[in-house]
C-alpha cells in the first residue's frame, strides 16, 4: 500500500474520530448530568449551515452577582455556580473566577465595562434545534396573544439541561408540563 | 504563460500588432491545443461545480433537522456525508492517481461532507457553539485535504474559511478585544500547499486563483490583529501592501502566475493615499487615541514586512522598476512625517504623491507599450484630480474645463499609442 494511501488512512481516522469524540462526550452529559430546569422565553431565527432553532432567552442570565476582581471593561470568561428556587427551577447562585470542584457549574460569558455589580451574563447555551418550520410555530405558541386590552399570558416554558463538570447538554424545550415536539404534532 | 494559454492571447496579440495574423495561424499549428486537454479542462470545470453543488445540497438537506428520526439514526447519518467522500477520496487516490477531475471533486464533497456531519452534530445535540468555533473545527478538518490528495478548490474554500474565522473572532462579538491566534498556525499550515502548487502548476489558473486567495487572506489576517483603528494603523497596511507588490521579484527567472499579490498591493496602496488626499484625515480629532498603544506591535511588525521586502528586493529591482507602488511605502512614510506636523501640507504631499504615481505608471506604460499601464496612469491621475472636487470649491465651468482636459489627456494618449504601434508595424 503506498505512503500517499496510509497518510490518507490516518487523516480519514482523524476526521471520524473528531465527530465521535463529539458525540460521546454529549451523550455522557446527556446520561450522567445533573438534571436543571432553565426558564426561558424563545424566539426563531435560523443558521445558515445548523438549520432552524428558536433562540433561548434564559431567566437565570438576569440577576446581581459580585465577582472579585471582576471590574474589568470588555467580555470576561467566568464560571457560574447553579443552584435551584422554591420552584425547581435553575439560578445562579455565584460567579467565580475558578471552576468550582464540588457544585455544578456553568462556564458563562460577562461583560462589564468597570463596575463591581454584574447585571447580565451569557450562559453556553441558547439554542434548541428544530425541524425546518417549527421554529416560527415555536415561537407564535410561546407569544403572549392579546385579548382586547388585556394580555393572554403563555405558558411557562423552560430547557431542560443536563451538566456534568461545566459540560451542558439540552434535552428537551417543555412548554406547559409537555415536550415542545408533542406540542408541535398538534400545530398544523 | 502556459502552452495551453497561448492560442487564448493570439488574437490580442495580432490586436495589438505585435504579431500579424499569419504568424498566428503558424504558432497556432506550431502549439496545438490537444481536445483531450480541451476536454479535461471542461471535465474538470464540471467536476468541481458538480461536487460543488453536492455538497451544498447535502449541507441543506441536512439543515433540515429531520426531528422525527430518532438520534441514534441521525447520529449515524451524519456520518454517511464523511464516509461518502472518504471513498472517493481513495478512489481518487488508487485508482484515478493524476486526474484532476477525481482529486477536486473528490475532496470538494468530502470537505462539505466533514462541514455537514459537524453541523449535523451540534444540531442534534443543541449546541449553541460560535461560529468561529465551528469555522475553526472545519479548518482543521479539511486542511489534510489540501495536501492529500491536494485539491487548489478545497485549498480557495480552506483560506476563505480561515479568513471568515478571524472575521468571526474579531467582530462577532460586541466589545470582543480578542485577537485570531489561531489564525496564523492556519495560515501557516497553508503555505508549504502553496509553494507546493507553485513548483507544480506554477503557471496554470489553479495558481492563479491561489495566488488572489492566498493574498486576501494575508492581507485580512494582518488586519485582524488590530484592536482599535487610529492613524498609524495605515502605516502596517501600507507595508504590507508595498510587500504584496514586490512579490512578483521573489522569483524572477521562474514564470509563475504571482500577479494577484502585485494586484491587491497595488489597489490597497493607491485607496490607502486615494483616502489619505483628503485634510480631514490628517486632523487628530479624526482619530480615537484611547489603546492606541496596544497595536503598536502589530503595526510595527507589518511594516518591517514592507521595509525588509523593500531592501531585499534592492538586489534584483531598480527603484520604480515596472511600477511605482513599492515606493509608496516610503513617500506614505513621509507625508507620515509631515502630518504629524501640519495636516494641510500633509494632504499637498498626498496628492503629489498619487500624481507622481500616475505620472511614473503612464510613463512605464508607454515604455512597455502597454494600453492597460498607461490607462491605470492616466486613471490614478484622473481620480486624483477628480477628489478634489469634493473639497475645493470650484465653479461648475472649472469642473467643467477640468472633466474635457482628462478627457482629452485619455484620447490623446491612447491614440497616440495607437498610432505608434500601427507605424511600427511593417
Amino acid at each position: 500500500m503506498s505512503r500517499k494511501v496510509l497518510l490518507f488512512g490516518f487523516v480519514a481516522l482523524i476526521q471520524l474520530a473528531v465527530p465521535v469524540w463529539m458525540i460521546v462526550g454529549h451523550e455522557r452529559v446527556r446520561n450522567e448530568g445533573v438534571l436543571f430546569k432553565f426558564k426561558t422565553a424563545p424566539i426563531d431565527p435560523r443558521d445558515p449551515f445548523r438549520g432552524e432553532y428558536v433562540r433561548l432567552d434564559f431567566a437565570a442570565e438576569s440577576g446581581e452577582w459580585m465577582i472579585a476582581n471582576g471590574t474589568q471593561t470588555g467580555n470576561t470568561r467566568a464560571y457560574a455556580l447553579l443552584g435551584t428556587d422554591d420552584e425547581g427551577f435553575a439560578t445562579v447562585t455565584s460567579l467565580l473566577l475558578e471552576a468550582p470542584s464540588d457544585a455544578p457549574y456553568l462556564p458563562i460569558i460577562f461583560s462589564t465595562w468597570g463596575d463591581a455589580e454584574i447585571t447580565r451574563i451569557r450562559l453556553p447555551f441558547d439554542r434548541f434545534y428544530l425541524e425546518e418550520g417549527d421554529g416560527k410555530k415555536t415561537e407564535d405558541l410561546l407569544t403572549p396573544e392579546w385579548n382586547g386590552d388585556e394580555m393572554v399570558p403563555t405558558l411557562p416554558s423552560y430547557a431542560e439541561v443536563r451538566i456534568l463538570s461545566g459540560e451542558a447538554v439540552i434535552t428537551d424545550l417543555i412548554v406547559g408540563d409537555r415536550s415542545i415536539h408533542e406540542w408541535l404534532k398538534e400545530v398544523p | 504563460m502556459s502552452r495551453s494559454q497561448l492560442p487564448d492571447a493570439l488574437p490580442e496579440l495580432v490586436r495589438e500588432g505585435l504579431i500579424s495574423a499569419e504568424q498566428a495561424e503558424r504558432i497556432r499549428a506550431r502549439y496545438p491545443v490537444e481536445p483531450k486537454e480541451q476536454s479535461s479542462r471542461m471535465l474538470l470545470v464540471f467536476a468541481i461545480l458538480g461536487s460543488l453543488l453536492v455538497g451544498l445540497g447535502i449541507i441543506l438537506i441536512i439543515a433540515h433537522n429531520w426531528d422525527d428520526l430518532p438520534r441514534a439514526a441521525r447520529v449515524a447519518l451524519a456520518f454517511v456525508p464523511i464516509l461518502l467522500g472518504q471513498v472517493l477520496v481513495f478512489v481518487a487516490i488508487r485508482k484515478q492517481a493524476g486526474n484532476a477531475a477525481w482529486r477536486e471533486g473528490s475532496a470538494l464533497i468530502l470537505a462539505c461532507g466533514l462541514c455537514a456531519c459537524i453541523a449535523l452534530i451540534s444540531q442534534i445535540y443543541h449546541i449553541s457553539g460560535s461560529l468561529e468555533g465551528y469555522l475553526l473545527m472545519c479548518s482543521f478538518l479539511i486542511l489534510p485535504l489540501l495536501y492529500i490528495p491536494g485539491s487548489i478548490t478545497v485549498a480557495l474554500g480552506y483560506l476563505a474559511m480561515v479568513s471568515w474565522y478571524g472575521w468571526a473572532v474579531r467582530f462577532e462579538h460586541f466589545g470582543n478585544t480578542d485577537r485570531p491566534w489561531m489564525l496564523l498556525l492556519l495560515l501557516a499550515a497553508a503555505v508549504p500547499f502553496y509553494f507546493l502548487e507553485a513548483r507544480r502548476n506554477g503557471t496554470g489558473t489553479g495558481f492563479w486563483w491561489l495566488s488572489l486567495f492566498m493574498a486576501l487572506t494575508v492581507g485580512c489576517c494582518g488586519m485582524y490583529f488590530y484592536t482599535d483603528w487610529g492613524r498609524y494603523h495605515v502605516l502596517g497596511i501600507t507595508g504590507l501592501a508595498a510587500a504584496f507588490t514586490l512579490v512578483p521579484w521573489t522569483h524572477r527567472g521562474l514564470e509563475l502566475r504571482t500577479w494577484p499579490w502585485a494586484l491587491i498591493g497595488g489597489s490597497t496602496m493607491l485607496g490607502v493615499f486615494a483616502v489619505y488626499s483628503f485634510r480631514p484625515m490628517w486632523e487628530d480629532q479624526f482619530f480615537r487615541n484611547d489603546q492606541q498603544h496596544q497595536d503598536w506591535p502589530a503595526v510595527m511588525f507589518l511594516l518591517s514586512i514592507g521595509i525588509a521586502a523593500y531592501v531585499l528586493s534592492l538586489r534584483v529591482r531598480k527603484p520604480l522598476e515596472r511600477w511605482p507602488y513599492p515606493e509608496g511605502l516610503w513617500l506614505f512614510l513621509a507625508c507620515f512625517a509631515v502630518g504629524s506636523v501640519s495636516p494641510t501640507a500633509a494632504a499637498i504631499v498626498v496628492n503629489l504623491t498619487l500624481l507622481l504615481m500616475g505620472v511614473v505608471t503612464v510613463r512605464r506604460g508607454i515604455e512597455a507599450d502597454s494600453l492597460k499601464r498607461l490607462n491605470l496612469g492616466l486613471t490614478i491621475i484622473g481620480i486624483t484630480v477628480l477628489m478634489r472636487f469634493f473639497d475645493a470649491d470650484l465653479s461648475f465651468v472649472m469642473r467643467g474645463l477640468v472633466f474635457i482636459a482628462l478627457g482629452c489627456a485619455f484620447l490623446f494618449m491612447n491614440m497616440r499609442m495607437l498610432r505608434q504601434r500601427n507605424k511600427d508595424v511593417p
